[in-house]
């Protein structure tokens, strides 16, 4: 009786403590989050058991931070935002994990109480600004609906706020082009709208899903610095996806290297470029046409494997040049290396283990 | 906008004027001499020739087809060969029937469809969607007399509910009317709402996937208004071309329907009118319905346009 | 690159009429360059520029409006399909979409027995040379039983590769060849691609709005804006000093990890205006931080600034060098190093 007594304030102690230091060092920048991911692991049934797509993931955002995941086609970057907002395929589920958004664990609300939070405190915008708008509605219609879905403002105010955040995204002659239907827009006045739809309501977290990928360098361009100048606007954490390095120096923060539904390397951004330590991460990197040489671009052989068709070991294994037998047997823990920059590769840092 | 209907009008007209003397030509080509069918057993050459002028068919072909122009361009579509009264007449009388018969069939065929795809669409491959599919299937598949029959055992001959077969006007007594072309509408509707059901299950897969959808599941829109305002606004657009024709085909008169249930409309008309050779009703019917058809398709690509912004704005 | 003309385009133009309507789009306005053998050209803009247009007008895809395509002097643009087709075998082209460009029921051997067959390659030997062409392009010959849908992406466009490979062309036109593929992939097709040309010798026309790609494998590069040539040159002379302020915003705009930030006034406004109706004089003007009166009113014409480096630009001396990268970090390098020698090792 005694035991089970002290046992429990103590596994209480435990627990808070536990909680507490993951969810300061599972950010690199040891602040307070915004947002809180842990464990989120993603799994299609199967009937052979469940797979999963997306596994063990832990983040977490700063307000006001930007934070790139970055990953190719099948790294599960891309169900891993929709997940967020619980906006899946009815095929997949959620397995495990929770999402702390400002203290509101997320998975664990009904489907109403999340309704409220999408597009009010978790917004998100996509990366096809041709097809994300409806056609059948003005722009106007559109902003107005996301506005009053969630605050109760006349039809007068409403339309007011549109105008504003038209404003806010730089759209040229804001009263007009609420009349506008967006076949009538370019891909990028498009995009402009789908960011000012996701400001709507003030969100502490914006999700980006390759919000760039379709549009022109110079749109491209624009439309990077109009987020880098709302996120310190608004405040809002940015979650921003994307396979182009490119574009993770202009934005990061902090960077999530994803492969395979694994986090390969965690940290700051400046660490992501001076420091890079996961070989994917530097295959990566290697695999970039860059102005400097004419050689051959280096090579990662094979393509991402399909769910289901993973390795035992490191995800990573079956493609990677330093691969051991160690790593194709044994998953490695996604560890430390000082100042919250955290690799999974058992050889890492890979100059001081390799000859 | 404007420029777009008047453009789309004057494309119809020649497409009249070439359907017109189609209809004109197929009834002097038929076989069977109606002033022989008119003038009774043994008739003397004097009395064949006598109608043949009276009905101007003695008149080379351009001729008759352009008095036949006049004249119907005034109203006047000739005299019915066998009854001797105005055609005219009787399209007056028999256009409301069909028009009430369907309505009745598309408004039926509407309720029944736009809510029946929706929900198929709603749960693809749930028991719900497979009863869906099974009606849609026995929609086109069970034929409309056959359908009208058992109609009639059931709910007249069995039941007594309602009346076997013919037609009270609107005009006289509006609800015994409304009772005496339930079963026949629900005959016609059965057929119209299977394959409107079928599209509009179609389209509706189609637009729910559509990344606008996750645009505003991503606002908080709640699920009624995402299928209502967002998935069925763009569903419809297509669907609303279709029901048009549809309407436009049940316009043109029930041919069968009116047979079994006895219902004076435009497909009785016709039907007897091909019996009987008697030409200047079948051309009528005939030249109505295309008449008809034109409109609707007009009205349907109108109608498409002022769904579709796309093409509202060009 | 070698000295020897391949293909010279004098003066080509193609406007499309706008269905519904007397509008004209201004695809391809009057463009004039050459091609030389065994030379990378990379073709570069942004969309309504052009690029698409030109590169199958070179094909012959589609039909110019105007102008002349002479190939080895002879002015092809206006050929008859019959005499068009022997020359079609020694001009090839590859796709953005490899899935979209392969027939969906065709087996590889299919596609390229096809392609073999138009251009009359006897049916014994055909076996064979797919199995070599596979090779080439680094496919296991023993999945050429296997169909388009059967394939990851890279793979398709190395069928798409082989394709085109088949008929033994002198030159390969890419439209955003590797584009829609990941970074790994997207490094094993451009290796491919060079390996390619460097052993068939081939001359290979590379469309594409990706400059990190442009800067890796071309020889000679030219930027198109609405339908005009605005700057051509050899590609280092275009990247270090570029002498068109479109080509020097391309650059810019263009997200390199290994550079910094740049500073928001950098940033070109605007989009591209519609090739319908381009803007008065210089076509850029409307978005050049330069433009001054006369770029509205007269037209800069296309003029050497160096030996083979021509832009059109009224102001193109004061085109002021983009930065150049950041060199990269020390300890970046030495784990790239590391990486670069251990796939090597592997033998990719």
């Amino acid at each position: 009786m005694a035991g089970t007594f002290v046992g429990r304030p103590q596994e209480g102690v435990l627990m808070v403590e536990t909680q507490a230091s993951g969810a300061s060092s599972s950010s690199p920048l040891n602040e307070k989050a915004a947002l809180a991911v842990r464990g989120l692991t993603i799994s299609i049934p199967t009937a052979r058991g469940p797979l999963h797509l997306v596994e063990k993931l832990d983040f977490s955002i700063a307000p006001g931070k930007t934070l790139c995941i970055v990953g190719e086609s099948g790294s599960g970057k891309s169900i891993t935002a929709l997940a967020l907002m619980r906006l899946l395929h009815n095929a997949l589920d959620i397995t495990a994990g929770t999402v702390d958004l400002n203290g509101t664990e997320l998975l664990g609300l009904s489907n109403k109480e999340m309704r409220k939070v999408r597009g009010a405190g978790m917004s998100m915008i996509f990366q096809e600004p041709m097809t994300s708008l409806n056609p059948a509605y003005t722009v106007g219609n559109q902003i107005v609906e996301a506005i009053t879905t969630h605050r109760s403002l006349s039809a007068e105010a409403a339309r007011t706020e549109a105008v504003r955040l038209l404003r806010e995204v730089n759209i040229p002659a804001p009263e007009q082009r609420l009349d506008a239907y967006p076949h009538q827009l370019s891909g990028g006045m498009r995009q402009r709208v789908m960011i000012a739809l996701a400001l709507a309501n003030n969100p502490s977290v914006l999700i980006a899903d390759e919000p760039t990928t379709a549009l022109d360098v110079t749109v491209q361009a624009q439309i990077l610095e109009l987020m880098r100048n709302l996120r310190s606007r608004y405040g809002a954490s940015v979650i921003f996806i994307t396979h182009d390095l490119g574009v993770v120096r202009e934005i990061a923060d902090d960077v999530l290297v994803l492969y395979a539904g694994r986090v390969m390397e965690y940290a700051r951004a400046q660490d992501i470029f001076e420091n890079p330590q996961h070989p994917y991460t530097l295959g990566l990197f290697a695999a970039l046409p860059n102005g400097r040489s004419r050689e051959p671009l280096t090579v990662i052989p094979g393509l991402v494997p399909m769910v289901g068709q993973f390795p035992k070991g490191c995800r990573f294994s079956t493609r990677c040049a330093l691969a051991t037998e160690k790593c194709r047997m044994e998953q490695p823990l996604l560890e430390d290396f000082g100042k919250g920059h955290r690799v999974a590769c058992w050889y890492a840092p890979i100059e001081s283990t390799r000859p | 906008m404007v420029q777009f209907i008047l453009r789309r009008i004057a494309i119809a007209i020649p497409t009249l004027l070439i359907i017109s003397f189609l209809i004109f030509l197929l009834q002097v080509m038929l076989p069977g001499d109606p002033a022989l069918a008119l003038a009774g057993e043994d008739p003397s050459p004097q009395a064949i020739a006598a109608i043949r002028e009276k009905f101007q068919l003695d008149q080379p072909i351009p001729m008759r087809y352009l008095t036949w122009v006049a004249n119907v361009l005034q109203g006047d579509f000739g005299m019915s060969i066998r009854t001797g009264l105005p055609v005219r007449d009787m399209l007056i009388q028999r256009l409301p029937v069909t028009f009430q018969l369907a309505l009745m069939a598309m408004i039926l065929a509407v309720l029944i469809a736009i809510p029946g795809g929706i929900i198929a669409a709603l749960r693809p491959n749930s028991p719900l969607d497979y009863t869906v599919s099974s009606f849609t299937l026995a929609g086109v598949s069970v034929p409309n007399f056959f359908l009208g029959i058992m109609l009639i055992l059931l709910f007249s001959v069995t039941l007594g509910w309602l009346p076997s077969g013919g037609y009270v006007p609107f005009a006289s007594d509006p609800l015994g009317s409304i009772r005496s072309l339930i079963m026949p509408s629900i005959v016609l509707a059965f057929a119209t709402s299977a394959v409107l059901m079928s599209h509009t299950r179609s389209a509706m897969l189609g637009t729910l996937n559509q990344d606008y959808i996750r645009t505003a599941r991503a606002k908080g829109v709640s699920e009624p208004l995402i299928v209502i305002k967002h998935a069925l606004r763009n569903a419809l657009i297509p669907i609303i071309t279709l029901g048009t024709i549809q309407f436009g085909e049940l316009l043109g008169g029930a041919v069968l329907t009116e047979q079994v249930f006895g219902i004076p409309g435009f497909g009785k008309m016709l039907v007897d009118g091909v019996f009987s050779r008697d030409y200047s009703i079948v051309q009528a019917v005939v030249l109505v319905q295309a008449i008809i058809f034109l409109i609707v398709t007009v009205t349907a690509d109108i109608l498409y346009a002022v769904a579709n912004p796309k093409l509202r704005h060009q | 690159m070698s000295d020897m003309l391949f293909m010279n385009v004098h003066d080509l133009v193609k406007h499309f009429k706008v269905a519904n309507s007397s509008d004209v789009v201004h695809a391809v306005d009057g463009v004039s360059f050459s091609i030389y053998r065994n030379e990378t050209l990379a073709v570069v803009g942004e969309s309504g520029s052009g690029k698409t247009t030109l590169g199958r007008l070179l094909i012959r895809l589609v039909e110019p409006t105007s102008g002349a395509i002479e190939l080895d002097g002879q002015d092809i643009s206006n050929l008859s399909d019959a005499r068009m087709k022997p020359l079609r075998r020694r001009i090839q082209m590859i796709f953005q979409d490899p899935y979209s460009s392969l027939d969906p029921r065709m087996s590889v051997e299919q596609t390229l027995g096809e392609a073999l067959a138009i251009h009359g390659l006897a049916k014994h030997s055909r076996k064979e040379r797919i199995a070599e062409l596979l090779t080439l392009v680094g496919l296991d010959p023993s999945l050429a039983g296997r169909f388009p849908h059967q394939f990851s992406g890279g793979q398709r466009q190395r069928i798409g590769i082989a394709r085109a490979l088949s008929v033994e062309p002198e030159m390969i036109v890419g439209d955003e060849p590797v584009s829609a593929l990941d970074v790994s992939v997207r490094a094993q097709v451009l290796n491919l691609l060079s390996d390619i040309r460097a052993r068939l010798g081939l001359t290979f026309v590379m469309i594409t709005h990706d400059l990190g790609v442009v800067r890796h494998s071309a020889d000679r590069i030219i930027v198109l804006y609405l339908g005009k040539i605005v700057e051509i040159g050899a590609a280092d002379d275009v990247f270090t000093q570029p002498r068109h302020p479109y080509t020097r915003a391309l650059i810019k705009a263009t997200p390199d990890p290994f550079r910094l930030r740049r500073e928001a006034t950098e940033i070109l406004g605007g989009e591209v205006p519609s090739p319908i109706a381009p803007p008065s004089g210089c076509r850029f003007h409307t978005r050049c931080p330069m433009a001054r009166d006369i770029c509205s009113k007269e037209e800069p014409a296309l003029e050497t600034r160096k030996p083979r480096h021509l832009s059109a630009c009224h102001f193109a001396h004061e085109v002021v060098p983009p930065i150049s990268q950041e060199p990269p970090p020390r300890l970046y390098q030495q784990r790239l190093d590391i990486i670069r020698a251990a796939y090597a090792g592997k033998d990719t």
